[in-house]
């Protein structure tokens, strides 16, 4: 079996290939794609770490795969909200160039 | 360990695609690729359940959420450089060192794991019963807020995509004309034109409601289109939709307009719409010249 430090070496990469994403794109919605990188690299690591604690007995190992699927129902709201607001500032602007966004007003 | 080589491969690869590919659509596709070895890697993991979740919900729901809204918006991928030019140096170098440094923490406080059996009857495989055990007991608050973000949520995107452009040009659009008919009769000049009495009477880009008595709303809609010949307000850079209604509401309709408007007049607009001096710092006034007489020719 891999050990735990290999799944989170790559959760790392993936989180912070995601953090690049977001500061390097310009347009909102490469922004949010790199956003649901990073959420997914934080869900590896607490699915490599049910495993790890399985030792601890079954309710605690399986308190990190829980939690795993409450960060997706909150992705799933985020999203919902986010492409809402995307939306809404295309209407306005005909961009989602966050770069002219500075001033969020109608 | 040659399959978790493999599958990190894939995943990495594919993160690497949605923050380099200039196409959303193909950025997205790539993010749906890197989210279906994930599940693949939940099930090394014994997640099955959560493995099962992530396609239908990540690879499913949520991306082609994502795909219809690039595609609904028609977003083009025009990468231009971002304004800060060092961002992109320094996000690499922060990223190359923030992973080095979690990964070193990782191999250097490794700890080994326990054996296959105790794994085996701690998870169970994580299926839908243990992880729905462990989410009814311990995470049953937390299950229950999110049921109410989830509401929340919905309420909230549902009321930021309505459409309210038919409040803005419907009604405002016809009182103001017909708050102008009796000056027109009396005058013979539409007053909406180029109203020169502005100095006198500031009030004037306010048309009063209280004297319209609209008894045909088709008659009224042909004679906004006689009188005024409305521009196209949003082609000047900064009017959207939502602003062209409140130049509309206050009796604005043409590039004209915009292009005689005086300083303190512009400053009397300013203050009605709530405009925080946007006319003046996007020159509309400039912008509606050339426009007006690009009409003309």
């Amino acid at each position: 079996m891999v050990s735990t430090e290999y799944y989170i070496a790559l959760s790392s990469i993936i989180f912070v290939i995601g953090a690049v994403g977001v500061l390097t794109r310009r347009s909102a919605i490469m922004v949010f794609l790199s956003v649901e990188l990073m959420l997914n690299a934080a869900n590896l690591a607490l699915v490599a770490f049910a495993r790890q604690w399985s030792a601890a007995g079954s309710m605690t190992a399986l308190n990190g795969q829980a939690a795993v699927f409450i960060i997706l129902a909150i992705a799933a709201a985020e999203v919902a909200v986010g492409l809402g607001i995307l939306v809404a500032i295309f209407r306005y602007r005909s961009s989602t160039d966050i770069d002219a966004l500075s001033e969020v007003r109608l | 360990m040659l399959g978790f080589l493999l599958l990190s491969a894939i995943m990495i690869v594919g993160a690497v695609g949605v923050i380099s590919l200039r196409q959303p659509v193909h950025a997205a596709l790539s993010l749906v690729g890197t989210l279906l070895t994930l599940a693949v890697t939940y099930v090394t993991l014994q997640a099955h359940f959560l493995a099962a979740i992530q396609v239908i919900v990540y690879a499913g729901a949520i991306m082609v959420l994502f795909l219809f809204v690039i595609m609904l918006l028609n977003i083009q991928g025009a990468q231009q450089a971002s304004e800060m030019k060092w961002i992109r140096p320094v996000a690499y170098g922060v990223a190359v060192l923030a992973a080095a440094g979690i990964a070193i923490t990782a191999f250097r406080n490794a700890s080994p794991l326990p054996d296959t059996a105790t794994i085996n009857a701690a998870l169970q495989g994580g299926g839908a019963a243990q992880v729905g055990e462990a989410l009814f007991s311990e995470f049953v608050l937390p299950f229950q807020l999110v049921g109410i973000l989830l509401l929340t949520g919905i309420i909230g995107a549902t009321s930021l995509v309505q459409r309210r452009a038919m409040t803005i040009y419907g009604e405002p659009v016809k009182k103001a004309v017909a708050a102008t008919k009796p000056a027109k009769a009396k005058a013979g000049v539409a007053v909406l034109e180029r109203p020169e009495a502005s100095h006198t009477e500031p009030n004037h880009l306010k048309p009063s409601h209280t004297e319209s008595a609209p008894s045909h709303d088709a008659d009224i809609d042909k004679e906004i289109k006689e009188i005024l010949e409305p521009d196209d307000l949003k082609l000047i850079k900064g009017v959207g939709p939502i602003l062209e209604g409140l130049l509309h509401e206050h009796g604005i309709y043409t590039f004209a307009q915009i292009a005689a408007l005086k300083p303190d007049e512009i400053k009397d607009l300013d203050k009605k719409l709530d405009f925080h001096g946007r006319i003046e710092r996007e020159d509309w006034v400039s912008q509606a010249k050339v426009l007006a007489e690009g009409k003309k020719q």
